[in-house]
């Protein structure tokens, strides 16, 4: 496990030693901080080929809010894009669709600046694939693939 | 929290001490308050500017405390921005204000000095260079890695 602590502790996800797998989340969890206001915040990373995806989690008395998202390219560790809300309720779904449309955005928008033409469809398409895909599978056969690749 | 947050005279002689993997920005000074936030200083080289920020890093969240920019050769201050309380961090809010407060000090010098300059043309420019310095990294790593993938071919 030491590998896979070193992995998320490169991209600032709370302390190494509570992050754990939650299944019925099928994500990594972080350590949760709970205000005077009884409002819980914690992180949560999912794994998709190549990328690590980071939400900001703001639990509170009645409902669970999604505060942002971070995604980093896993191999440069580099910070590739992210967003953050205000009053957007919490869902997988939810989750999926707008990291569906910041990959989109950016991979799109890093091309024009680039001069290259892309088929805007079969961008859309393949996306849609890697993070569907990565949300069905489980995260720690994910995660293993993942150090696979990196060579871990 | 206010920019004196942000009291480093001679940034150009200090080594940064990591990087923040949320911001992208190299990390100078950093804090861990009782109150849990992580406070650190973090600078950004970007064409001869040095771009320092101030954070207050939570568990979910990140505020931005200060801005202050630079000249990288002197050290001389070229501009504070002010930040209101409760600020969210985002690069492009960030981006955002050091370039109008960019573009204002780089008006009112020109103008004191009497020397004419085109508005539009120092924002474009201006805006180039600091989408360069907060972007390009993310752009092509994200290029890469759509082409590692098979996304693009």
């Amino acid at each position: 496990m030491n590998q896979e602590i070193s992995l998320f502790r490169n991209f600032g996800l709370a302390t190494p030693a509570a992050i754990s797998y939650s299944a019925p989340m099928n994500a990594f969890v972080g350590s949760a901080f709970t205000s005077l206001a009884g409002n819980t915040y914690f992180n949560s990373a999912r794994f998709a080929d190549g990328i690590l995806i980071k939400e900001d989690v703001g639990q509170g008395w009645l409902h669970t809010f999604l505060n942002g998202i971070h995604i980093y390219d896993i191999r440069t560790k580099k910070l590739l894009c992210e967003k953050y809300f205000d009053c957007h309720y919490y869902s997988k779904e939810t989750v999926k669709a707008d990291v569906k449309r910041m990959l989109e955005d950016l991979i799109l928008s890093a091309a024009h600046n680039e001069g290259r033409l892309l088929n805007h469809v079969e961008v859309h398409s393949r996306i849609n694939g890697i993070i569907d895909r990565s949300f069905a599978t489980n995260q720690m056969e994910m995660m293993n693939r993942q150090m696979r690749a990196l060579g871990f | 929290m206010t920019n004196n947050l942000i009291q480093v005279n001679d940034i150009t002689r200090l080594q940064p001490i990591g990087s923040n993997a949320n911001t992208g920005m190299a990390v100078y000074q950093s804090f861990q308050g009782k109150s849990g936030f992580n406070y650190q200083v973090g600078v950004r080289d970007s064409h001869g500017l040095l771009i320092i920020e101030g954070i207050a890093e939570g568990t979910a969240c990140i505020f931005l405390c200060g801005i202050q920019v630079r000249d990288k050769l002197t050290g001389a201050e070229i501009c504070s921005i002010p930040v209101e309380q409760n600020t969210r961090y985002s690069r492009r809010l960030v981006m955002d204000m050091v370039h109008r407060h960019l573009c204002n000090a780089i008006e009112e010098s020109a103008l004191k000095e009497g020397k004419a300059d085109d508005r539009r043309d120092v924002e474009a420019q201006v805006a180039a260079m600091l989408d360069d310095c907060y972007f390009s990294e993310s752009r092509k790593a994200a290029l890469s890695w759509a082409e590692r993938v098979g996304i693009i071919a």
